[in-house]
């Protein structure tokens, strides 16, 4: 995963549907990249309708998880060693191929639609990118958190 | 009129205790496609069910007492998020001749459309509900900056017709999806309901909108 940065963020787009990549340029045209990934995974359609179906769930928390797995998988967590070697397999970063494969592992993970999650990865990657893997994954910690254990 | 018994559906959730039913999804492919709305399916992926057609005459009783199901396994293949719309997928085979999919931009206000759905299935009642209304206005709604078509259809819908099919007899095409209601924050809920969503203004997102997802 070292060469992140040769990619543009057009070529990390250009994986997606072209209703995706409209919809998510303008988005990111209006309110900037990382809001543009954040509205994506929260957006429930138009507002001002009252929705006749499903269980009306807050998505907020849903997006921190989302960026919480994101950085576990870019930084090396062993959550996801077994998808990295996949990925590490490739000879040079294939946009494609990443997304899909970033979107499916997390998607596993968090129980949703890897379908949602891809253009957001492929505004994340191409964050990850410009800023440098190293850069990103300052501060992270792969290891697992340590429990305190109380007396009875 | 018989063919939306087969090809209109509910949508739901395995849980311990049976299945829950979440709203409205009506077939689009032969190889199972099925469209309904992100709302309905929401953040949680896991344990998606339709449930196989109950009737094959529109004209039958349909027996409220009888909860038995056959729900059959779906996934989510793609979501647009903004528009409130989901394609999902049943690992089924439908070997008729299934309506194609138009736009409100090939009928007109006034025009009769029809609705398929499932109101009040999200309450556990399973009843396959056919109600004619017109189309009221075209409209154009926003969300986070895009701005999408739809409808404003002439009839109130409740929960669990999320998903319907919009159907225009004229031409004989899909032509929308239903949302919801519009409803302005009230502020107040009686008994669950926020008063100003029982309105006769039902809010359908157009069904060309479909056709960039698969």
């Amino acid at each position: 995963m070292s060469n992140l940065e040769e990619i543009s963020l057009d070529e990390w787009l250009s994986v997606l549907k072209p209703y995706q990549i409209n919809s998510i340029k303008t988005l990111i045209n209006i309110h900037g990249e990382d809001k543009a990934a954040e509205i994506w995974i929260s957006a429930n359609g138009p507002s001002n309708i009252a929705q006749f179906g499903g269980i009306h769930q807050s998505t907020q928390p849903f997006f921190d998880n989302f960026k919480t797995e994101f950085k576990k998988f870019i930084c090396g967590h062993p959550d996801y060693d077994s998808y990295r070697i996949q990925l590490n397999s490739e000879s040079k970063v294939i946009n494609t191929i990443y997304v899909s494969v970033i979107s499916a592992a997390i998607g596993a993970t968090l129980g949703f639609a890897a379908a949602l999650l891809a253009p957001a990865v492929a505004i994340l990657l191409s964050a990850v990118g410009k800023m440098g893997i190293k850069a990103y994954c300052t501060g992270f910690n792969t290891d697992p958190p340590v429990i305190i254990k109380r007396d009875e | 009129m018989n063919l939306f018994t087969q090809i209109v559906v509910t949508i739901g959730r395995v849980n311990p205790d049976g299945v829950q039913m979440l709203g409205t999804g009506f077939l689009i492919s032969n190889d199972g496609k099925i469209v309904t709305t992100k709302h309905v399916v929401g953040i949680d992926n896991a344990r998606l069910v339709m449930l196989a057609p109950h009737i094959a005459d529109i004209n039958q009783y349909q027996d409220t007492a009888d909860n038995r199901c056959h729900p059959i396994a779906i996934s989510v293949i793609d979501i647009d998020p903004l528009k409130d719309l989901c394609i999902v997928k049943a690992d089924i085979r439908f070997e008729g001749v299934l309506p194609t999919l138009g736009s409100f931009d090939e009928i007109n206000v006034g025009e009769k459309i029809g609705i398929f759905g499932f109101p009040h299935c999200v309450e556990g009642r399973r009843v396959l509900t056919f109600q004619e209304t017109e189309i009221g206005a075209k409209i154009l709604l926003e969300s986070q900056g895009i701005k999408s078509k739809h409808a404003v259809i002439n009839t109130q819908a409740r929960p669990g017709q999320s998903g319907s099919l919009i159907f225009s007899p004229r031409i004989n095409k899909i032509v929308g999806v239903l949302l919801g209601a519009y409803a302005s924050q009230s502020g107040v809920i009686i008994a669950g309901i926020n008063p100003n969503e029982l309105n006769q203004t039902t809010q359908c997102i157009s069904a060309e909108y479909i056709n960039e997802m698969l």
